[in-house]
């Protein structure tokens, strides 16, 4: 390849890969990859902004490319300094294979699988067997391009001994999440997703975060320069702020998706017994018999075309054991909203004490109503006085979720940027959106008046 | 099970625990023993840790659920996490007779120091990745030089500990 391969994309306009780089458009041709074509990058929001048709593939080219910009910012800042510029040269294609490959492992529907089954894997530990897994055609390919799987693993995986690099994929300022906001912004529609991305990538530099009591080294890291970054920053925050309340966690699509885990449970109830309607394919029948545990080469095979090709042969079973699996295919198809909802005082004890009294009314009723319980942090901050009362905590805390600031500088100190802004500090405090609902289909409308009135009643 | 009934008979099993840290790794090491925790964790300095089970007990504290009291051993300050009144009777309540999965060996992991549950738990975490053999050796000494001293005797203990879970299956 001798010029630049270009991809034309709507969020960042052409999306390149270098001569050099042409292992990256082999990793676009493995099936692991082009399966994330048939993965929406937000589950079920389609329903509620129509938009919302994007893929896992655009978002994790998206997330390639604001890494590949992120490195060469960083080159360019400090490449000049030995060990800098040789880590870079060294793993600088692993972190872009690292960003181009983080999202292989997530499942149809992307997070409602996880929420439907807790019990399997999470998505990332999957992304790495993608990664390096013998099951995957991506090693081979990897190594046939002079990288180590284990080595672009580690950095999914968030064990990379070089922090900084590890950080462009997954950090609080991350290029997943500069991507998602924007994209997901785009085709949703709603534009409080929007924040400066070229000045903030342009803001980024290296700083060193030690923590007080001197026992661990100091550790290089990513970070924002004090001059110019604080106020992108402070963007970034305010839109994941403002798309976490108004797209990710908006009542409608949360209604969807407690449609869709009720629909997931009950096909698992029935593939249990071998009693899906006939006709359903057998990887789909294996993948919920076993709750999504199943071998890499079968969710594989698993993506949602094939799943939304089941509930058109579920919705047409008139057989009396299919009726709720039926009833909820066909809404979903129709988009006919049928799950009643009911707002709840959010809090643990409120919500431990509904759940044992909605599991009260027996498994005949399980995948007939569903519990959702969210507690939002758009930035995960210590308590006031953390620091000194608990400085290992402290230290942990600001290590894993702190969005840093430093002078520009390596060597200089990296410091939490709550310590400078009063809008990180506001967002990152005790008092932030909670929502407790309760999604009911509407038989069970007389039993959720008793408990709500025997709850009450305590 | 949602997490703070499980949380709840964590702490009636153990009666205490002392420490964030031990907190985080003893609950990182029942999890992958099997007790239906679903934690996410990630791995920083001082071992696996989970941010979302730090969130959650910051807010069971804020409403009361459990209490985090500072506690002075020599010149270290650390927290004893206990179960207040509330959390006692919702546990009693909903949960009746049933306790903890793998109780007796979560208290046997509470006897023992946050740097061993540390190393422990940073075993485990490694293995779920895939680390074996000289692999994972390699890794646990790169990430805690520290403990590496004592790396055979702690991946002695995490593979009893799973013997245990098999036999209390």
């Amino acid at each position: 390849m001798s010029r630049p391969r270009v991809f034309r994309d709507p969020i960042h306009g052409l999306i390149s890969i270098d001569p050099g780089d042409e292992f990256l458009l082999a990793l676009i041709d493995t099936p692991e990859f082009q399966r994330l074509r048939r993965v929406r990058q937000l589950g079920v929001s389609h329903l509620t902004y129509p938009g919302a048709e994007h893929t896992r593939f655009n978002h994790s080219m998206g997330v390639f490319h604001v890494a590949q910009r992120m490195l060469e910012v960083l080159e360019r800042r400090h490449g000049k300094d030995n060990m800098i510029g040789r880590l870079i040269a060294e793993h600088g294609r692993s972190v872009k294979a690292a960003a181009l490959l983080h999202d292989t492992g997530h499942g149809a529907f992307s997070h409602l699988m996880e929420r439907a089954f807790p019990d399997t894997a999470e998505h990332e530990e999957r992304s790495q067997r993608m990664i390096s897994g013998s099951g995957s055609t991506i090693p081979s390919l990897l190594k046939k391009h002079g990288l180590q799987a284990s080595t672009v693993a580690d950095i999914v995986g968030k064990r990379f001994s070089h922090r900084f690099l590890q950080d462009i994929v997954s950090s609080s300022l991350d290029a997943d999440r500069m991507d998602y906001l924007l994209r997901d912004a785009h085709f949703t529609g709603v534009r409080y997703g929007i924040y400066d991305l070229e000045w903030l990538v342009n803001s980024l530099c290296l700083g060193t975060l030690k923590p007080d009591d001197g026992e661990v080294e100091g550790l290089l890291r990513l970070s924002l320069d004090y001059k110019r970054g604080l106020h992108s920053a402070e963007q970034l925050l305010m839109a994941r702020q403002h798309m976490s309340v108004q797209v990710y966690f908006h009542k409608s699509t949360r209604r969807w998706e407690a449609h869709l885990l009720c629909l997931f449970r009950e096909a698992a109830r029935l593939a249990k017994d071998d009693k899906l309607p006939v006709g359903t394919f057998p990887m789909v029948n294996d993948y919920f018999a076993k709750e999504g545990g199943v071998e890499d080469s079968l969710f594989l095979q698993i993506d949602e075309p094939c799943i939304i090709g089941c509930f058109s042969l579920w919705a047409q079973s008139t057989k009396a054991q299919h009726k709720l699996i039926a009833l909820l295919s066909r809404a979903y198809l129709n988009r006919a909203k049928i799950f009643k909802m009911k707002e709840l005082e959010p809090g643990a004890a409120t919500e431990a004490q509904w759940r044992a009294a909605l599991e009260g009314l027996g498994a005949k009723w399980r995948n007939s109503w569903e519990l959702d319980y969210i507690q939002f942090t758009a930035y995960k901050m210590p308590k006031d006085g953390e620091r000194e009362a608990n400085p290992e905590d402290y230290f942990q805390k600001i290590a894993t979720n702190a969005v840093l600031l430093s002078h520009g500088g390596p060597e200089d100190a990296a410091m939490p940027v709550q310590d400078e802004s009063p809008i990180f500090r506001t967002l990152g405090g005790p008092e932030q959106p909670k929502f407790l609902r309760l999604y009911f289909l509407p038989e069970l409308e007389r039993s959720i008046v008793k408990i709500d009135k025997k709850l009450n009643q305590r | 099970m949602n997490s703070i009934l499980i949380i709840g008979q964590l702490l009636e099993a153990v009666g205490a625990v002392e420490g964030r840290k031990k907190f985080q790794k003893l609950i990182h090491i029942l999890q992958h023993l099997g007790v239906p925790f679903h934690f996410r964790f990630g791995y920083l300095h001082y071992g696996p840790y989970s941010s979302e089970l730090d969130g959650q007990l910051q807010a069971f504290e804020g409403e009361g659920l459990i209490k985090e009291e500072p506690l002075i051993s020599g010149i270290y300050k650390t927290y004893r996490f206990t179960a207040q009144e509330g959390l006692k009777q919702l546990v009693s309540n909903l949960t009746g007779d049933k306790t903890l999965p793998l109780a007796g060996l979560a208290r046997e992991l509470n006897e023992k120091t946050s740097q061993e549950l540390e190393a422990i738990s940073t075993i485990y975490y490694l293995q779920s990745g895939g680390k074996h053999g000289a692999e994972l050796k390699e890794a646990f000494c790169a990430l805690k030089p520290k403990f590496a001293a004592f790396f055979d005797q702690r991946l002695k203990t995490a593979r009893e500990l799973e013997k245990k879970r098999k036999k209390a299956a």
